[in-house]
């Protein structure tokens, strides 16, 4: 079962050599468990933050952020970093593999730091899940982007979060490539039936998901209708 | 906790902490080998040194001492040997010698060795102990004045004795009663049936003592209260002031040359620690992302830091001690010395810099780093997690703490640490403010020059950086150089070749010329001849003559005073001017006599030479060098003068080794002269101060390779962008040839000006280094001044070349896939 996430009146500043900066302004929306959401808008408009608020990666200047109830704001940065380690899974744009470990070690890491015993059984399993049973000793550096990615979504879905984050997770892969991990990506959602919630220009991706928020000018233009 | 091995495993495996794992073996290697090398040097030298008086401490008499004295020592746990110098003829059938005579006890030498042939001119064998009862050893002139070989006999007194060798060298030669005649080395039990020695003798009785140093300091303060006039305890600086300034100022080079190695070594483990972190700190925002706290997160690093400790050290005690061990076997043969096995000091020396290197320099970044953002796997531009001022203070605390240790002396620690720190704030405001001005929009990619000129501004962070670290390892090597060059050039200039090695004294003033015309007649020169007239200082400007406070000089005792129309050649003038030939009622004071006496021109100093009272006036001060080994005079007066005044004259020559029995000819001709022969102790000088030059050379060798590793890793830790910005520029279009040319050209100019800084800095380095640390004459020196630029550019433009070649052999693609 998906998680939910509620915000309210969310705004975050940034400080510049020119002052405060403001990226969000009076943000406030509900994600009912199990939902697909995309946030869509255009460069600069404040997606990533947003984003990284949502995941407890940051703390808006302004406003709450509840994920099942609990507001995360509230929550110091060890507490935060928990309720990720319990919750969340994560795919990025720019996959985030750390470059010393094999693709399997880098599944089993959300794994080991939950403390699983059988981490690499199951982290194993998923390689093989997303097709990449035969490079599970490999280093990113000897895979290709997609397949980069690919171990991405493995190590996303291997702790079997019940809120996901994905930030542009096609942004670097080519059409095709992008496509067979959107498949992917939502194939495992659907599974594990997890509360998605993706920042994207990609307007495919966009119309896969339940919902759009749209970002514009630092507040929410609009929170889209229910595919 | 296993959690932190099982990454700790991983990271060591994927190489991240390889470049740290070396900086830190390399810090510990560096100070575990220069301790090592510097220890064993010094204890050998010194044992050299104590050689140089047979002991580590003699009893100097005239008489027997109480043998509750010698209980004493022993009881302390001293071990002891009797040495009696007299003088005494020796016979052999119808030829007659005066002998130097030096009987010994058993146990003699207890350092050093002699060296004993069995024929004159054959090769000597080193001997620990003296003849056995019944037989001596002579020189080669005793042999030639006796006309006897080996296997022949001599009579002592009343007892004959046969001469089993030839004795070549003994350790202490240099401090032993003056030799005025050829040496003959007997054995101590043989002395009494000589009879020789009747009460009244002249005698001097040498006591030799070695032992534990606390023991032979325990000793020395109960009987130093209790010694006779006329009683005196040696050390190696009392016996042989020379060798002991010269072992003084070569531990201070091996000192400073450590301390200098520390710094390096700690610069080395800085950078690494700084290119370990910033590859680090995404690595820590993923962790955190998928949930690891903080505190997990310092427990990893904690563990990695740990056992790179541990492994660093050992890695570092091996290197360190291989190179020494090393280095040692290259120049053993050269070396000639007995070498103690390394102790344990340098071992835990070694790990102390690595552990305090580690939690001072590696320690304080890598603990920052843990409060990175998770953000930053969203935003690359979020901060880094703290950074700055406190972490460069932690670093500058451990080293502070380093150089106390390693010196032991916090003056010279902090006064090193506070003239880098200086050098190294200088040395980075000029890069910035040079590289950070007039910067051009562009990679100007148009030429090889243009684009290394853009490259230098756009990189000026890093440039900086690395003309901060090329800076500083050039100037300490310079400086290194620099110390080294004066150090030898003093040494060589107190013994240059030639350098009188006979002495003669008590020549009548009727035997002059004679002399003079002996000398000739073989091609020797003599170093001036000079009169010398037995005369006490009384009085100054009317008052008793007084010694100013802090000043040593003995006004008790007769001075040799001398009398001459010219100034001694190598004497200058310091103050006032030298008299004309037919000057009187003048005096010429050398500088330290005048500062001991506090005397200024124009002062009345009057002298009592035997009956006579000489009032004269001060009318120049000279500047002489006392390590030169010519005669020297504490006041020097007009002939007119001192001219009436009963004198003997004292001149001194150099005689060639194997110049045949010249003395023994001069003695025939001119038997009331004394020689005395310097040529053992200027071989025994000259021995030492060359292995402490081979020992420096060796040690600024090991320096120099250090910098030039700390060099490399500061050029690696720059690599990345390099690579990243070339991939891109051969994307582009551009020739291979343009971006290493570019490369190699940014690397040369980083080193010219790297070079002019370090050039800079280490000419007052120097500077301060031989004027209040060494005490030596401070010098400009004229070819460093091209020779750092000149010698920086070409060598950083090696070393970019070296290791950039890989930036432009690697496919671009394969650069821009990996840095994503």
């Amino acid at each position: 079962m998906g998680a939910s996430i509620r915000t309210a009146e969310v705004g975050r500043d940034i400080a510049t050599a020119a002052g405060a900066l403001r990226i969000l302004e009076g943000i406030s929306f509900e994600i009912n468990p199990g939902e697909a959401v995309a946030i869509v808008g255009a460069s600069g408009s404040g997606k990533s933050t947003l984003l990284g608020l949502l995941a407890g990666l940051d703390l808006p200047t302004s406003g709450s952020i509840f994920i099942d109830g609990e507001d995360i704001t509230r929550l110091d940065e060890d507490a935060r970093a928990r309720l990720r380690g319990r919750s969340v899974g994560f795919v990025f744009q720019s996959f985030q593999l750390l470059p010393g470990l094999t693709a399997l070690e880098n599944v089993m890491l959300p794994l080991e730091i939950r403390g699983d015993r059988d981490a690499a059984v199951q982290a194993r399993d998923f390689l093989e899940r997303v097709g990449l049973g035969a490079r599970v000793e490999h280093y990113p550096r000897q895979l290709s982007g997609g397949e980069q990615q690919r171990v991405a979504i493995a190590r996303a879905f291997a702790s079997q979060p019940r809120l996901l984050f994905a930030d542009e997770p096609t942004g670097n892969l080519d059409a095709a490539t992008g496509h067979r991990v959107i498949e992917l990506l939502f194939g495992l959602r659907a599974e594990q039936g997890a509360t998605l919630v993706l920042v994207t220009h990609d307007e495919r991706l966009a119309a896969r998901c339940d919902r759009r928020l749209v970002l514009e000018a630092e507040q929410l233009a609009a929170r889209g209708d229910p595919a | 906790m296993s959690l932190a091995f099982r990454l700790f495993w991983r990271d060591w495996r994927g190489g991240e902490l390889g470049m740290l794992l070396a900086a830190l073996a390399l810090a510990v290697g560096i100070v575990t080998t220069l301790g090592m090398f510097v220890d064993r040097l010094q204890s050998a030298v010194e044992k050299r040194g104590s050689a140089f008086i047979a002991g580590d401490l003699v009893l100097r008499t005239r008489v027997e001492v109480p043998g509750e004295w010698l209980l004493q020592a022993r009881t302390q746990g001293l071990n002891d040997a009797l040495v009696l110098d007299f003088a005494t003829m020796a016979i052999a059938g119808d030829s007659m010698q005066l002998a130097s005579v030096k009987a010994v006890s058993e146990r003699y030498p207890l350092i050093g060795s002699l060296g004993v042939g069995s024929a004159p001119g054959a090769p000597a064998s080193p001997r620990h102990s003296g003849p056995a009862a019944g037989e001596v050893w002579v020189d080669t002139r005793m042999l030639q004045a006796l006309g006897i070989a080996v296997g022949g006999s001599v009579e002592i007194g009343v007892l004959r004795l046969r001469v089993s060798g030839v004795l070549v060298s003994e350790p202490d030669a240099g401090a032993s009663f003056v030799a005025f005649g050829p040496r003959l080395m007997m054995n101590l039990d043989d002395v009494p049936a000589t009879g020789v020695i009747q009460p009244g003798s002249r005698v001097q009785y040498s006591y030799l003592f070695t032992g534990e140093e606390t023991a032979i300091g325990t000793w020395r303060a109960s009987i130093e209260p209790r010694l006779l006039p006329g009683q005196k305890l040696l050390t190696v600086q009392d016996g042989q002031p020379r060798v002991a300034k010269s072992l003084d100022r070569a531990g201070s080079f091996l000192l400073l040359a450590g301390s200098l190695g520390v710094v390096m070594a700690g610069v080395a483990l800085a950078m690494a620690a700084r290119r370990y972190t910033r590859r680090h700190t995404d690595y820590v925002a993923i962790l955190k992302t998928l949930g690891l706290s903080a505190a997990s997160i310092r427990r990893v690093y904690a563990v990695n830091l740990l056992a790179l400790a541990v492994a660093g050290t050992m890695l570092g005690w091996l290197g360190g001690w291989l190179v020494q061990e090393g280095a040692f076997a290259l120049i053993a043969s050269m070396l000639d010395m007995d070498l103690p096995a390394p102790g344990l000091r340098p071992l835990l020396l070694g790990a102390g810099t690595g552990l305090l290197c580690l939690a001072g320099l590696a320690a304080p970044p890598v603990v920052a780093m843990s409060a990175a953002s998770p953000l930053r796997v969203l935003r690359e531009d979020v901060s880094e997690g703290a950074t700055g001022r406190s972490i460069y203070a932690g670093g500058f605390v451990s080293l502070g703490l380093l150089l106390w240790w390693y010196s032991g002396d916090a003056r010279l620690g902090m006064l090193v640490l506070g003239c880098l720190l200086g050098a190294a704030l200088i040395v980075w405001g000029c890069t910035h403010a040079l590289l950070r001005r007039a910067r051009v929009p562009g990679a100007r990619a148009n030429s090889t020059l243009r684009l290394a000129f853009g490259a230098l501004q756009r990189h000026a962070a890093l440039n900086s950086l690395q003309v901060l670290v090329f800076g500083l390892c050039l100037m300490l090597a310079l400086l290194l150089v620099l110390l080294r060059t004066a150090l030898l050039d003093d040494w060589q200039r107190q013994l240059p070749p030639r350098t009188p090695n006979h002495f003669l004294l008590n020549i009548a003033p009727y035997q002059v010329e004679p002399i003079r015309q002996f000398l000739a007649a073989r091609d020797l020169e003599p170093a001036g001849m000079f009169p010398m007239v037995p005369g006490r200082v009384l009085e100054v400007n009317g008052a008793p003559a007084r010694i100013q406070p802090g000043q040593e000089l003995n006004l008790d005792r007769d001075w040799n005073l001398a009398w001459s129309d010219t100034l001694p050649a190598d004497n200058t003038l310091a103050e006032g001017r030298w008299w004309s030939p037919d000057a009187e009622g003048e005096v010429s004071a050398e500088a330290g006599v005048a500062r001991a006496l506090g005397l200024v021109l124009g002062d009345r100093i009057v002298v009592q030479v035997g009956a006579d009272r000489i009032e004269s006036r001060l009318t120049s001060i000279r500047e002489l060098d006392w390590d030169t080994m010519r005669p020297n005079f504490f006041l020097i007066f007009p002939r007119k003068s001192l001219e009436a005044q009963a004198a003997m004259w004292l001149t001194s020559f150099y005689l060639p080794a194997g110049s045949g029995p010249v003395i023994n000819e001069l003695l025939r001709e001119f038997p009331t002269v004394s020689v005395i022969e310097m040529e053992a102790i200027l071989a025994q000088v000259r021995g030492i101060t060359r292995q402490l030059s081979l020992a420096i050379e060796l040690v600024l060798g090991l320096l120099l390779l250090a910098g030039a590793l700390v060099m490399v890793a500061s050029v690696q830790a720059g690599l990345e962008l390099r690579f990243r910005e070339s991939a891109i520029l051969r994307t582009l279009g551009a020739g291979r040839m343009l971006v290493l040319g570019s490369l190699v050209l940014e690397f040369a100019l980083l080193g010219l000006f790297s070079g002019l800084l370090a050039t800079a800095g280490a000419e007052a380095a120097a500077w301060f280094v031989q004027t209040r640390v060494m005490e030596l004459e401070p010098t400009l020196h004229v070819w460093i001044w091209f020779g750092g630029p000149i010698g920086g550019a070409i060598g950083c433009a090696a070393l970019g070349l070296w290791s950039c070649r890989r930036v432009v052999d690697t496919p671009p693609a394969e650069v821009l896939r990996q840095s994503g």
